[in-house]
């Protein structure tokens, strides 16, 4: 019986010997093989080079890499909208370098970092095979800080272009600053970091402290957070908690805002998990529970959250939540959860609704944040290769890096009157493509900083309409009460709080312009008033 | 196409080097001592986290000895409170506690990064940079000064141990205990004290691969698993107990795990070594070079 077993597993064994000398000699000797090739063959959106219906030479593609977990939201929104801005340009006639025409082509790999048992190596091992086997010359994606920082190392050591397009950790783009030799390819551009994250949501939940004290005689004082354990989110529920004294004494005059619950659940926890989170919500007497999740566990919290008619109103960072199925995921438990997004189908910007419908139109569903982060990362890379005409990485980090900003609108500028809107910005559908280059946090230029050549690649946290989250509340449709809808709840301002004392003067930040949507210059937000959990 | 293979070469040469350090140390313990130490990631871990918190405010080189001390100490430590009173009494036991070690370290982490403010993962500065740049092209193959560094600082540490073994009156003793621990002691060598020394050096190599290789691979508490369990696969492949095996080992898997996840598929590279461990164990359980005593 061992003697049989041990020659099962010995043929086996040759087996695979002789398979891999096989597959290396395939790879290795037969040079047609040898080169991964960018293969294209329809003008459909999903192949290879989005929009063009022949194959393309392969040094005539420009060559998009996406990281990401592609069996997740964040993934499949990044490669979606970096291939709606693929089709885009190559079906305008590609990009023009001297006289000869490029295409763009999207490729991913996928680094399963969604994973809740995350496997480091896993992202690593996709970012390889992108860069030395696929030879992408520019890269995208990533969302989980773990995992990203792992393989943004691979990225960064091969000197590739690297567009954060999912990850609010902060670090990402201070190491630019820090150690900009070699960092300088790391660009964020989704989401807003987690310090301007937390100021959002800090934002939402002054507003509507104000707006339930001033219009229902209602006050909110006790506040429970419920967040995934990972970095960014401690971070963020540290913002949070720092800010808190500052909002109860301008709201109250007293310190009786407070948080009275906090729950870091691990990324293992299931949904038997979360009724036992609930119910310590629910004894704590929580009037409004923040949630900062970013992982599938969203789902649960929101699910038992209207399963369990818990009383506190739900306002924070789901992104699940941003996906334009999320009633009918959760059964309509979803109802009363506001939930921060980039943009809704609105007029941000001039090209905010047509980005929208046409990625509806492509991909039957709502883009989320990674997915416009994707879409501006290739359009600002495409429009920097045609500036710069050239494909080399550093040139096209020289032209990203500009701060000559050309055609800007005389409306986006900062309060002070100082541009900081890149030009690839106008093109942008959220406009929160504005890279720091004076190398501090304040939002403003300041000319006593400004010629610093360090930079920290990031996104602005702007004046209005730039660089401003949105906060949608799910509510109950009765036209569509299979899906539900979204209502916009409006931000602020904020009577009687001055945002510049309490944001500008905790984190350093300057003066600015609290977000008012009723002001933007290219259309108006549909705004509703919160509507509070009856149960 | 040779450049895209020169750069997987030299990827996984920088991983091999490092796991060269770690699994030379988990057989010397394991050839010496037959003691399964399943707390070698951990050693790693220690150290690597150690260079992290030091670094901001003791500057490299004190930070780099101070982890290498603590390290070391804590594989004595280790050895002397723990797995030396449950060496006689079940091999079970010392896999069990060397487990346990290995989960208590892990928090231990967890903790002093909460306590002292750090993140739990994080990445670390390069450790090289000339004029500006922290990698030089040959050949169009990008080889940060990093990499070099981690292989001459490898080979030189791994040849000095096996200087030490085939020349010291230690690695004498190790030797002869290793090939009948009962006859060395009948000869007067305390076995207890060289094993304590044993599981010391492999606590410094696991420490050394830690403090060269962070600062190219960012840290994360969970990272000892993964160290352990490829460090397994490579003595397993090598032989338990074999040192030249051990670096042949860490090579092999290395460049197969590279190889695979660049020009297959990365999701098939992280079964490489769970491949090569049951196959290895069904098929040749002392492994490439295997034997039981240290050669």
């Amino acid at each position: 019986m061992k003697k049989s077993m041990q020659r099962i597993l010995a043929i086996v064994l040759v087996a695979v010997i002789g398979v891999g000398i096989g597959a290396g000699a395939y790879f290795f000797l037969i040079s047609e093989a040898a080169e991964y090739k960018w293969d294209n063959t329809t003008d459909d959106i999903m192949d290879t080079v989005p929009g063009i219906d022949e194959e393309v030479p392969q040094n005539r593609i420009i060559k998009f890499g996406v990281l990401d977990d592609m069996g997740y939201i964040t993934g499949k929104g990044a490669e979606n909208g970096a291939r709606l801005a693929a089709y885009e340009i190559n079906t305008r006639g590609g990009v023009n370098i001297g006289n000869e025409t490029y295409y763009v082509g999207i490729e991913t790999e996928d680094t399963e970092e969604a994973n809740p048992a995350l496997d480091l190596s896993r992202g690593v091992a996709a970012a390889e095979r992108m860069i030395y086997y696929k030879k992408a010359q520019f890269i995208l994606g990533g969302f989980r800080t773990e995992a990203l920082q792992a393989y943004r190392e691979i990225v960064m050591d091969a000197k590739k272009i690297f567009f954060i397009t999912g990850s609010a950790t902060a670090k990402f783009c201070q190491d630019v600053y820090n150690d900009y030799n070699k960092y300088k390819y790391t660009f964020r551009i989704q989401p807003l970091n987690e310090v301007f994250l937390a100021g959002e949501v800090i934002r939402m939940l002054a507003a509507t402290i104000v707006d339930q004290k001033e219009n229902h005689d209602k006050n909110i004082t006790k506040i429970a957070i419920m967040r995934e354990d990972l970095a960014w989110t401690a971070r963020m529920s540290g913002s949070i908690n720092g800010l808190m004294p500052f909002f109860s004494a301008f709201i109250y005059g007293d310190n009786r805002l407070q948080v009275v619950e906090e729950i870091a659940y691990p990324q293992t926890a299931g949904p038997v998990n979360f009724y036992g989170y609930w119910a310590d919500i629910k004894a704590s007497g929580a009037d409004v529970t923040i949630p900062i999740i970013s992982g599938p566990t969203g789902l649960y919290y929101s699910d038992v959250y209207g399963d369990t008619n818990q009383p506190s109103l739900s306002l924070g960072i789901n992104v699940m939540g941003q996906q334009n199925i999320f009633w009918e995921q959760t059964g309509g438990n979803c109802e009363y959860e506001i939930a921060m997004t980039s943009f809704i189908r609105h007029a941000k910007t001039p090209f905010t609704i047509p980005f929208w419908d046409h990625y509806v139109g492509n991909f039957s569903t709502a883009p989320i944040y990674t997915a416009t982060g994707a879409y501006d990362a290739v359009q600002a890379v495409v429009t920097s290769i045609i500036d710069g005409q050239s494909l080399a990485t550093d040139d096209v980090l020289a032209e990203l890096e500009k701060s000559e900003w050309q055609g800007i609108d005389p409306n986006w500028t900062t309060p002070t009157g100082i541009p900081r809107m890149p030009k690839y910005g106008m093109g942008s559908p959220t406009a929160t493509i504005s890279f720091w280059t004076d190398g501090t946090y304040h939002r403003d230029v300041d000319s006593a900083t400004a010629g610093i050549q360090h930079t920290r690649h990031d996104v602005v946290e702007g004046s209005e309409p730039l660089g401003h989250a949105v906060f949608v509340q799910w509510v109950y449709d009765s036209a569509n009460p299979t899906l539900g809808k979204w209502e916009c709840v409006p931000l602020g301002p904020i009577p009687g709080i001055s945002d510049d004392y309490m944001l500008g003067t905790y984190f350093g930040l300057g003066s600015w312009e609290p977000p008012m949507y009723t002001d933007q210059p290219w259309g108006q937000v549909i705004t509703a008033n919160i509507t509070w959990p009856v149960r | 196409m040779l450049t895209d293979i020169m750069q997987v070469l030299v990827l996984g040469s920088v991983e091999g080097a490092v796991y060269m350090l770690i699994a030379v140390g988990y057989s010397l313990v394991y050839g010496t001592g037959g003691i399964m130490n399943l707390a070698h990631g951990a050693f790693y871990l220690i150290a690597g986290y150690m260079l992290y918190w030091y670094l901001g405010t003791l500057g490299l080189f004190t930070s780099v000895v101070l982890a290498l001390i603590i390290v070391t100490l804590i594989g004595g430590i280790s050895y002397l409170a723990l797995i030396k009173p449950l060496e006689k009494k079940s091999q079970l036991s010392v896999v069990m506690v060397t487990f346990a070690i290995a989960f208590f370290i892990e928090q231990i982490v967890k903790l002093g990064c909460s306590i002292l403010g750090f993140e739990k993962e994080s990445t670390l500065p390069n450790l090289i940079e000339i004029k500006g740049t922290v990698s030089f092209e040959l050949f169009g193959t990008i080889i940060p000064y990093d990499y070099v560094f981690i292989l001459i600082i490898s080979f030189l540490i791994v040849s000095l141990i096996t200087l030490f073994i085939s020349k010291s009156k230690l690695g004498t003793s190790i030797r002869a205990i290793s090939q009948d621990r009962e006859a060395a002691t009948l000869m007067g060598i305390n076995a207890d004290r060289v094993l304590m020394f044993t599981v010391m050096i492999s606590a410094f190599l696991a420490g050394v691969a830690a403090v060269i290789y962070v600062p190219s691979y960012p840290i994360a508490p969970w990272q000892g698993w993964v160290i352990l369990t490829n460090s397994f696969a490579v003595v397993i492949l090598g032989g338990m107990g074999s040192l030249p095996g051990s670096v042949l080992g860490a090579f092999i898997l290395s460049y197969a795990s590279h190889f695979t996840r660049v020009f297959i598929d990365p999701a098939i590279s992280t079964l490489v070594p769970m491949f090569v461990i049951v196959v290895m164990l069904a098929l040749r359980p002392q492994g490439i070079l295997g034997k039981k005593e240290i050669d």
